[in-house]
């Protein structure tokens, strides 16, 4: 029987397939459940989030009058800046909301969680960090419209944001072993907050001051139908074009074999990385919005805009062959329990056991809430619901999730709530 | 020697390794399979420009455009030969890494040494090298002035304002075209484009030719642009008569076909330069075809003599450790890897000790120039430099980071082993050979000469203020800000050595980090049972730096705060 938590209530955390709820957020509970077996508490990190959500709206307006004007403005703007790049220019921005927006996102190794806390900044919460609790706010001139942001792998503490022309890198530094900067990278502006002080060390400027809409260690825009490969260590990036949609979601597989890249217009292509050559996808229930490879880099999952079931490709042999088939992957209790129609967004923790999916609209009790599975992975992909988890504050939505790559005690799952809260749900059942 | 055997010495010489025999699969030698095939490549692609440009923009300016007769074959020929003269001397000055050459000061002081003082041997071979790359340089520049004059004569002879048989105005014509390659090979020599860029990925070669097409075309745009403009201020001045002036408009006409002419042929060796880079830089399977007899035996041969024997630094050995690079970091063609970590254990310390020698001797020349750069008073390493001592002291780190493609390769092939080693090594040859030890140590000794570098001056803390997880207590007040100038400092920020020294510094720590994510849960409970020295670092000195403070940053790693 699915865990459901009533109206009102808050999620704390799950124990053997059992999600405990409490009636207001505290930390209290959340210390007499969890507590003792992880040896930290996960508060949740308030942020401002009307900002967010206004930025939404905003660009959306905007994009509807360019729409109207269409051919006239593409052809002033071209004129304006020199190029022909608004003309081939995808109108289909609106889109980017529907497309899954990485903007949580946990250290590989340390417990550092990172998410968009507004239009230009991004706040980091060190829960290893007994001494400040509170969190960081990173903020610098050049990073405006965050949309995306990674942690770097191998990369110590550091952290890559996704903004309007380019991409900011941040690291950590600590007294007596400040972080490097690269020459012409304004240094000067830190982070507030107590505790360690994060540093720009490099900005990696993208051509024509594009948005950066995707990014998973390479880059992309989705006014571009290109994407950036960045070898972040010269600051130099390869862009490799395909096709001329836009990209709105771009997934390097955890081998590093695969490249998973998806357009605005429901195609979407799987790169082998040893000679960069690719296979054209086409789907037929609207574009992609979620996509989350497994723990392998053998199989990825896909959520579409308009279809309640997933997609699995299943790679048939070997790197770096692009063989695969797509096997859909049912999810029977959505529909019937929540009223739903179609999937928004989904999640996978790196031990492939559990699984995170958010739907849109649905019933008055089931709406805005984050559906968790159990995931068996035998020869093909079976799931079982175990629950839902609810947010604080009024009517909250899920606007990102993501689970943490290395906690040994089990998964824990960071969701971005509407209401201005960045919760955490330790996943216990080991 | 006969004559041609003298021609494949002399190109070859620096590229080819020595002569290494492929032993297994293809017997001819690599570098000059890719050289005939660039020369084929070019020759087609420079007729098809040719011919577009000939049929479009030029037709315009000849009378009898698309009847072809016995002097149009001879300028076609000539066209091409000079072409084919360009090209090689490409691939004659290429190298994959920067070469130290003697300026024209240096040239003339050897030369004054050499009659006024006997003796000093010294650095003989060091200045016959330098001598030769510099003459070099001028072979190249001159090759390109000629094939400037000749290909330009020849694109433009066809054209009617040019179709006189007038000694002057043909003169005139080959000057321009012998200023413009002047200009070229200058430009080319001075922005030191003749040396190989490795690309960050590979692609089939098609795409990478594919992307470069438009910066090709736009850096033609620009060369022929200022081309026209510096030769034609320049023959102004010359002494020739230029009869049948004539009237405005042959006058325009024929400085329009002369500048498509000079667009054309700028177009044809920016193409070509570009089409060399993607043939020289592709990557080459040092490997038995999977299934043969001798993959199945010997698997590593090929790729290891190549490693070793073959001329050190040479465009073979680079891409021996481009594609060694390449198995170890990706999953194909796991069975390459997977033969390294044979049960004898030799192929591993062999391979580990290919890899660690660059590095090693990059972190030697490194540790000694910063040694003696600065003794006592901190150098400021601006453009404004002042004394011919600083100079000489910028001029040796310069040289030191030359390699720094190779070192980098190196670092990420150590990296990926020793991280891949913890699933992939069947019989412990990693671990008991002491190669993870020497791979550690040495990658944190150079990280730790590239820091200091940069600046950035890490001091052993005191025994009773060890690191923890939390609350991290300093017990000397280091300032470790980059600005500081104590001591042997040396503050490069704003040159472009900074720059490498940056990018140089990213791939080590990212190195280190890989290998220390992958293990850890061992590093840890090593750390935590005070065996961190010992299993991780290795006994004897290290490279740079004491051991004491190896360890330290080995912790700093441990604990993600490396940066």
């Amino acid at each position: 029987m699915p865990s459901f938590p009533q109206p009102g209530t808050v999620t704390i955390c799950e124990i053997n397939r059992e999600l405990v709820t409490t009636d207001h957020l505290s930390d209290d509970q959340a210390r007499d459940t969890y507590a003792k077996i992880l040896g930290t508490i996960f508060s949740p990190v308030p942020f401002e989030s009307e900002n967010l959500s206004s930025t939404i709206a905003e660009e959306e307006v905007i994009l509807q009058r360019k729409g109207s004007l269409g051919f006239v403005s593409a052809a002033l703007q071209s004129l304006l800046s020199g190029s022909l790049r608004p003309f081939f220019q995808p109108a289909d921005v609106k889109l980017l909301q529907d497309a899954d927006l990485h903007s949580v996102s946990w250290h590989h190794h340390k417990q550092i969680l990172a998410f968009v806390s507004g239009p230009h900044h991004v706040t980091i919460c060190d829960y290893n960090d007994s001494d400040g609790k509170s969190p960081c706010i990173l903020t610098n001139e050049s990073q405006k419209d965050v949309k995306v942001l990674e942690w770097r792998s191998n990369g110590g503490k550091t952290l890559s944001v996704a903004c309007k022309g380019g991409i900011c890198i941040w690291a950590a530094s600590y007294p007596g072993n400040v972080a490097s900067v690269r020459t012409g990278v304004t240094s000067s502006t830190l982070s507030r907050g107590s505790g360690t002080r994060w540093t720009l060390v490099d900005f990696l400027r993208s051509s024509d001051n594009e948005q950066i809409s995707a990014l998973s260690w390479t880059s992309a825009s989705f006014e571009s139908s290109s994407f950036t490969i960045w070898d972040v260590a010269q600051g130099l990036g390869t862009p490799i074009r395909r096709g001329l949609g836009g990209i709105s979601l771009l997934k390097w597989s955890p081998s590093g074999d695969y490249f998973f890249a998806a357009k605005f217009d429901g195609t979407f292509y799987l790169w082998e990385t040893n000679t960069w050559t690719s296979e054209l996808w086409s789907s037929k229930n609207g574009l992609v919005t979620g996509a989350t490879w497994d723990p392998d880099g053998r199989m990825i999952l896909l959520s579409f805009s308009e279809s309640s079931a997933l997609g699995s490709v299943h790679f048939a042999s070997r790197p770096p062959s692009l063989d695969a088939h797509l096997i859909p992957v049912e999810l029977p209790e959505i529909k019937p329990l929540t009223g739903s129609q179609v999937i928004e967004k989904i999640a996978w923790d790196a031990s492939g056991e559990r699984l995170a999916v958010s739907y849109r609209d649905g019933d008055e009790l089931y709406r805005g809430l984050v559906a968790i599975f159990d995931v068996k992975r035998t020869q093909l992909i079976s799931t079982s619901l175990i629950g839902f988890i609810r947010g604080p504050g009024d009517n909250p939505k899920p606007v990102a999730f993501s689970f943490h790559d290395k906690f040994k005690q089990g998964p824990l799952l960071s969701v971005c709530w509407s209401s201005g809260f960045c919760c955490t749900y330790p996943l216990l059942f080991r | 020697m006969s004559f041609s055997a003298a021609i494949e010495r002399t190109l070859f010489k620096d590229k080819d390794g020595g002569g290494i025999v492929v032993a297994v699969g293809a017997h001819t030698p690599i570098i000059k399979h890719r050289f005939l095939s660039f020369l084929i490549w070019q020759s087609i692609q420079s007729t098809f420009i040719l011919l577009l440009f000939k049929t479009l923009f030029l037709s315009p300016f000849t009378q009898k455009p698309f009847i072809p007769n016995f002097f149009s074959l001879i300028t076609f020929l000539s066209f091409h030969f000079s072409l084919l003269l360009f090209s090689i001397s490409i691939f004659f000055l290429c190298s994959p890494h920067p070469l130290p050459f003697a300026s024209p000061f240096e040239i003339s002081l050897s030369f004054l040494r050499l009659i006024f003082v006997s003796g000093g041997v010294g650095d003989q071979n060091l200045l016959r090298r330098k001598v030769r790359v510099s003459l070099s340089f001028v072979l190249f520049v001159t090759a390109c002035s000629v094939v400037g004059a000749v290909s330009l004569t020849c694109v433009c002879w066809g054209c009617d304002a040019y179709y006189v048989n007038s000694i002057g105005v043909l003169g005139k014509l080959g000057f321009r075209g012998f200023v413009i390659g002047l200009l070229y090979g200058l430009h080319y020599v001075y922005k030191q484009r003749w040396v190989l860029q490795f690309p960050i990925i590979q692609r089939p070669p098609f795409f990478s030719f594919k992307m470069g097409l438009p910066v090709a075309v736009g850096q033609a745009l620009k060369f022929s642009v200022i081309g026209y403009l510096s030769s034609g201020v320049l023959a102004f001045f010359l002494p020739i008569e230029y009869k049948g002036q004539g009237s405005v408009g042959n006058f325009i006409s024929e400085q329009m076909s002369f500048y498509i002419g000079s667009f054309v042929v700028i177009l044809c060796w920016e193409l070509n330069h570009h089409l060399h880079q993607v043939l020289h830089t592709k990557r080459f399977v040092f490997a038995p075809p999977k299934g043969s007899a001798a993959a199945e035996t010997n698997p590593s041969e090929l790729l290891l003599d190549t490693l070793e024997e073959s001329m050190p630094k040479s465009l073979l050995q680079y891409l021996a450790f481009l594609d060694l690079c390449m198995v170890c970091e990706s999953n194909v063609d796991t069975w390459r890897r997977a033969a390294f970590f044979e049960e004898t254990g030799e192929t591993y310390k062999r391979v580990i000790a290919a890899c660690l020698g660059p590095l090693e001797q990059f972190t030697q020349k490194l540790a000694e120039d910063l040694q003696s750069s600065s003794p006592e008073n901190s150098l400021q390493l601006s453009y404004q430099l002042s004394s011919p001592k600083e100079r000489l002291a910028v001029s040796k780190l310069y040289e030191s980071f030359y390699d720094s493609q190779l070192c980098a390769w190196c670092a990420r092939i150590v990296a990926s082993l020793t991280a891949r080693s913890r699933k992939e090594d069947r019989f412990g040859v990693a671990q008991l050979s002491g190669s993870n030890a020497a791979a550690i140590s040495t990658l944190l000794s150079s990280l730790l000469a590239v820091e200091t570098l940069l600046g950035k001056k890490t001091n052993i803390q005191s025994a009773n203020s060890l690191m923890g997880p939390a609350g991290i207590r300093w017990a000397t007040v280091n300032t470790g800000r980059s600005e500081s100038s104590s001591g042997a400092m040396i503050r490069i920020r704003g040159s472009p050595l900074y720059a490498k020294a940056y990018s140089l510094a990213d791939i080590l720590r990212t190195s280190i980090y890989c290998i220390v994510s992958a293990f850890h849960n061992e590093m840890l409970n090593s750390s935590n049972s005070g065996l961190l020295e010992k299993d991780w670092i290795i006994s004897g000195k290290p490279l740079y730096g004491p051991r004491e403070l190896l360890v330290q940053k080995l912790r700093l790693f441990l604990d993600f705060q490396a940066s």
